[in-house]
């Protein structure tokens, strides 16, 4: 019996192990949970605005959506509703809900120890509702999109996208797509523009990277130049004239130079590295990516894709983030939906002495072209596009950058589409904008 | 509802949160602490008188004589062999001596004897040329040991009152979180359990015996798994429960019936016969469901056959010391698990063929202590599940999805990851049974109900319900060293083993610490089958615990009942 005894060790043995990986599940689940009850799938957490328990606020306390008699109600101010609705989500599940996204993710009070009990109730967005109502009124009835951050904090102030509706009187699309216009999509987060010339930033910072005498070259502009058969037409005939000048006219001759100056490899390098054409993620959301493939491209292709058309593609938030490392000295700051929570500290985008000159010159570009008197009152550094999206459509015009203004950091991306001109049309509703920002 | 009666309800809620595994904590510990508690000096059965006037006290039922040091008798006389003989003790009171194999011979009445032969105390026997006695404990020692002060074990009745109070608040819990339609349901089932453990108690009581950790742990598991099945399939509850009122029954039954040794020895090729024809019948009527054939269908209810097998197998692998010492070789229990493992592929029920796997492996191991044979048996068995994976490929995806749920968290990954994702939102604490949303998904109170503990009861408690299982693991181990029988420790031990290596399939296949296999959690998993089972193999346990006046499946030694 004595043996028989002894082994009954074997049964000692399977509890030990049954011990030591219940340990293992533990610790696993101390050092893990987080991520896994923030996995998007958790319905305690995240699901429908309907089914959601979360009160929402913006960032002055305003509510956006909130429980009234078991029903989630919006704001009382349709402006607002309408303004906040792609960032809120609507009611039948048609819009992506980033607060609730987010507000899964970060679940500010998740611990292992209490699990989802402890979570927040209520959240309160880092987005102005007030300027959202403005930036969308300003883009009067267009489609495109507005989005401004804090390059500092990460911040996001204003995110617009248009067309939008009142969530509380959907419209019906079920009939046909024709009224659809992408109405469901949130455009800052999750489309992709053709680019224009908003996209000479890049190849400006590339060239001021790669070639010593940039500054000091002259480019010769007749109106339009032929590369690989491909005929490349400027918006004016410029003569002679140099780098930071080219920029301030948007000329095009000028940039298809200077884009076969830096050849494919390294252009395409350096947008790789710079991440402008791709997508960021942050606090759980992931914006749409951007393109740029120059692969078998001639140089005309080329040439195209330095002055920002050819398949270039770029997300607005990516954009808009790219302008905020400009401002930070290369450095990025991803963005945060949530008031009060600093967005995570980004990569360096491009060097602090690239950025300090692509300042300057963006800070020309308004002087020089689109009249500081535009913008009254602001330190703003920006640049404009037009951009061409089609034989016969009218191009859609953009409007990017910040101000370098230490009280007032924020970098800003307007897209009014099919609206041609970059700096009137753009220009105009981004200074709107900016002007009830800075004032507030 | 009335403003006043929310907020009753959130106050109730709150409070049962905190309370709940305070109180699992009070049950469980009160159970631990009595079945760790010292074990008292081995029962005295009888002395083996040698010629130098030494006299051996005889503490199992079941004793090899021999030079060794490791025999329960030790005889250090360079004749006799290492493993000379054994002493068994009949189910009368008398002695059986039986000659294992030994070189030199045993002799009783003058004679060499051949297999076994009776001995009554006082007959002069000898092992070679040794000659001693088996001479019976005195009056005196007798009634010593008859008044040894009782052991005070923590008092059941108020285990079992704190367990009544944790299935009230349970109960109260679930007809919160429920709806109407279920609150009549909930109640019944849970005032069946406890009332059925009540006239448990009880009837015990009758015979005089006061341990009752096991049966405690036991019905407290029942108790989270009735929770868990009222959360995510209501419909289910009601055969969950006579399920459990069934088990209880077999636990009884398969208890007495383990009292006598004798009588369940002469069973065992009974119990054989009865495994092979459940598989048969099995395979021959079974039908599909999720993958494997392991159901049939009786009409009214469909059952799992291969559940109640574990019974019969346990029964047939265990055996007594004087059968394991003369013989040695484990052929026909090999061939019988392999009959019984290649039914379970037949099948497809590839869990519960490893679990099967590894109570071979334990029982073999105990009775023959050969660690050469055991690694040759995994060898082989490593060949034949590569063998399987080769041609059962829809087996090798699940290894794919093994430690890469997240790849595929909404494809073959999902099941774990909702798991996880949803036992992390429980807290340490949990968010209340009833209030769960593991519930929803495919299996949440059968594969998946770990998760669903971690949820609703929190990961405190889902801790506790698994150590409770490695607990009478080791309560089981440790009453083997008091053992009566081989036959008893070796199939307490088997099944706890199984109890083990099930709940491990169990817990870490759900949370992707192991490939997910769909096995159940023992009492907890909703499975009338399997429930059942569970309390069967659980009588093995009850009887292998000798202390005194504890199982009534085991006689009263010492004084007692002889």
């Amino acid at each position: 019996m004595k043996k028989v005894a002894r082994r009954s060790a074997a049964a000692v043995i399977l509890a030990a192990v049954l011990t030591i990986g219940l340990g293992y599940f533990v610790f696993m689940y101390v050092t893990e949970g987080k991520s896994w009850a923030t996995y998007y799938a958790n319905s305690h957490l995240s699901g429908a605005v309907q089914s959601s328990t979360v009160d929402v606020y913006d960032r002055n306390g305003l509510p956006l959506l909130t429980a009234a008699d078991g029903k989630r109600a919006y704001s009382d101010d349709p402006g607002i509703r309408m303004s906040t609705l792609h960032t809120i989500g609507d009611l039948d599940g048609y819009i992506f809900s980033p607060a609730l996204k987010v507000f899964s993710e970060e679940l500010t009070g998740y611990n292992p120890f209490s699990g989802v009990s402890s979570r927040a109730d209520s959240l309160t967005l880092s987005l102005d509702a007030g300027l959202c109502k403005i930036a969308l009124s300003a883009l009067k009835g267009a489609a495109g999109t507005v989005g401004v951050y804090n390059y500092k904090t990460g911040e996001i102030l204003c995110m617009v996208s248009s067309p939008t509706y009142d969530p509380y009187s959907p419209p019906d699309l079920s009939e046909s797509e024709v009224g659809y216009e992408g109405v469901y999509v949130n455009r800052f987060l999750s489309s992709a523009y053709v680019p224009g010339s908003v996209f000479k930033l890049v190849t400006a910072a590339c060239a001021i990277d790669t070639i010593d005498d940039i500054f000091t070259q002259k480019f010769v502009c007749r109106g339009s130049l032929t590369l690989s058969g491909q005929k490349i037409v400027c918006n004016n005939v410029h003569g002679e004239i140099g780098f930071k000048t080219a920029l301030a006219k948007s000329c095009n001759a000028a940039f298809a130079e200077i884009a076969v100056q830096l050849g494919s490899d390294i252009l395409g390098d350096f947008v790789e590295d710079t991440g402008v054409c791709g997508g960021i993620g942050f606090q759980g959301l992931k914006t749409s990516s951007g393109n740029f493939d120059l692969n078998g491209a001639n140089t005309g292709d080329l040439a195209w894709a330095g002055i920002g058309q050819y398949t270039n593609l770029v997300n607005p938030c990516t954009l808009m983030t790219f302008m905020g490392a400009i401002a930070n000295g290369g450095e990025q700051r991803l963005p945060s939906l949530i008031a009060g929570m600093e967005g995570k500290k980004g990569e360096q985008l491009i060097s602090p002495v690239t950025a300090g000159l692509l300042k300057e010159m963006m800070a020309n570009n308004v002087t020089q072209s689109y009249g500081s008197s535009n913008f009254p009152g602001l330190k703003i550094c920006a640049k404009s596009g037009t951009a061409e999206v089609g034989s016969g459509a009218n191009p859609h015009a953009w409007f990017a950058g910040f101000l370098d203004d230490p009280n007032n950091p924020y970098a800003f991306v307007v897209i009014s589409e099919h609206s041609g001109s970059g700096s009137e049309v753009a220009g105009s509703i981004a200074n709107t904008v900016l002007q009830a920002l800075v004032k507030s | 509802m009335d403003i006043f009666a929310v907020f009753l309800a959130d106050v109730y809620s709150t409070v049962a949160r905190y309370a709940l595994p305070v109180l699992a904590a009070a049950i469980l510990l009160r159970c631990f602490a009595s079945l760790i508690k010292p074990l008292r000096e081995p029962e005295i059965w009888a002395y083996l008188l040698l010629p130098d006037g030494q006299r051996i006290p005889v503490r199992h039922w079941e004793n090899t004589i021999g030079r060794a040091s490791s025999a329960d008798l030790r005889v250090d006389y360079s004749s006799v062999s290492r493993s000379h003989a054994v002493l068994t003790r009949s189910e009368s009171g008398g002695w059986l001596l039986s000659d294992t194999n030994s070189k030199s011979g045993v002799y009783a009445g003058g004679r060499r004897i051949d297999k076994t032969v009776p001995l009554r105390y006082g007959d002069v026997f000898a092992l070679a040329d040794v000659e001693m006695q088996l001479i019976p404990i005195s009056q005196a020692e007798r009634l010593e040991m008859a008044s040894r002060p009782q052991i005070v074990y923590a008092n059941p009745a108020l285990s079992f009152f704190l367990l009544t109070v944790f299935q009230i608040m349970t109960a109260v819990q679930l007809l919160l979180a429920a709806g109407e339609d279920r609150s009549v349901m909930i109640l019944l089932v849970f005032c069946i359990l406890a009332a059925t453990m009540w006239v448990y108690y009880f009837l015990i009581r009758l015979f005089d015996r006061t341990g009752f950790e096991v049966e405690i742990i036991a019905f407290f598991l029942v108790t989270l798994g009735f929770a868990c099945t009222a959360s995510s399939s209501p419909s289910a509850l009601l055969k969950q429960m006579v399920a459990a009122v069934m088990g209880l029954a077999v636990f009884i039954t398969l208890g007495w019936f383990l009292r006598n040794l004798n009588r369940a020895r002469k069973t065992r090729w009974l119990m054989c016969v009865i495994a092979l024809a459940l598989f048969a019948v099995n395979i021959a009527l079974g039908f599909t469901e999720y993958g494997s054939k392991n159901w049939i269908d009786l009409g009214f209810i469909t059952v799992q056959p291969s559940e109640f097998v574990k019974i019969a197998f346990i029964f047939f692998g265990a055996s007594t010391l004087d059968k394991l010492v003369t013989k040695r070789n484990l052929f026909t229990f090999i061939i019988f698990t392999a009959l019984c493992v290649g039914a379970l592929a037949v099948i497809g029920d590839f869990g519960t063929a490893a679990i099967f796997f590894v109570a071979f492996l334990v029982i073999a191991y105990m009775r023959s202590g050969s660690f050469a044979t055991i690694v040759l048996i995994c060898a082989a068995a490593a060949f034949a599940v590569a063998l399987l994976l080769r041609f059962k490929p829809y087996i090798a995806v699940r290894f794919q999805t093994w430690r890469h749920i997240w790849e595929y968290a909404d494809t073959s990954g999902y099941q774990q990851t909702r798991t996880l994702m949803y036992a992390a939102s429980g807290g340490f604490f949990g968010l209340g049974a009833g209030r769960g949303r593991l519930a929803n998904v495919f299996a949440a109170d059968t594969d998946l109900v770990f998760g669903m503990l971690c949820e609703e009861w929190g990961l405190l408690i889902a801790v506790m319900a698994v150590v409770s299982i490695a607990c009478l693991a080791m309560f089981t181990a440790r009453c083997a060293q008091n053992g009566r029988s081989s036959f008893f420790v070796i199939a307490a031990c088997a099944a706890m083993s199984m109890f083990c290596f099930q709940t491990m399939l169990n817990v870490f296949g759900s949370t992707d610490i192991l490939p997910m296999t769909g096995v159940t959690f023992p009492f907890v998993s909703n499975g009338g089958s399997s429930m059942i089972a569970s309390w069967g193999l659980l009588a093995y346990v009850k009887a292998a615990d000798t202390r005194p006046f504890a199982s009534f499946a085991a006689k009263q030694g010492g004084s007692g009942d002889i």
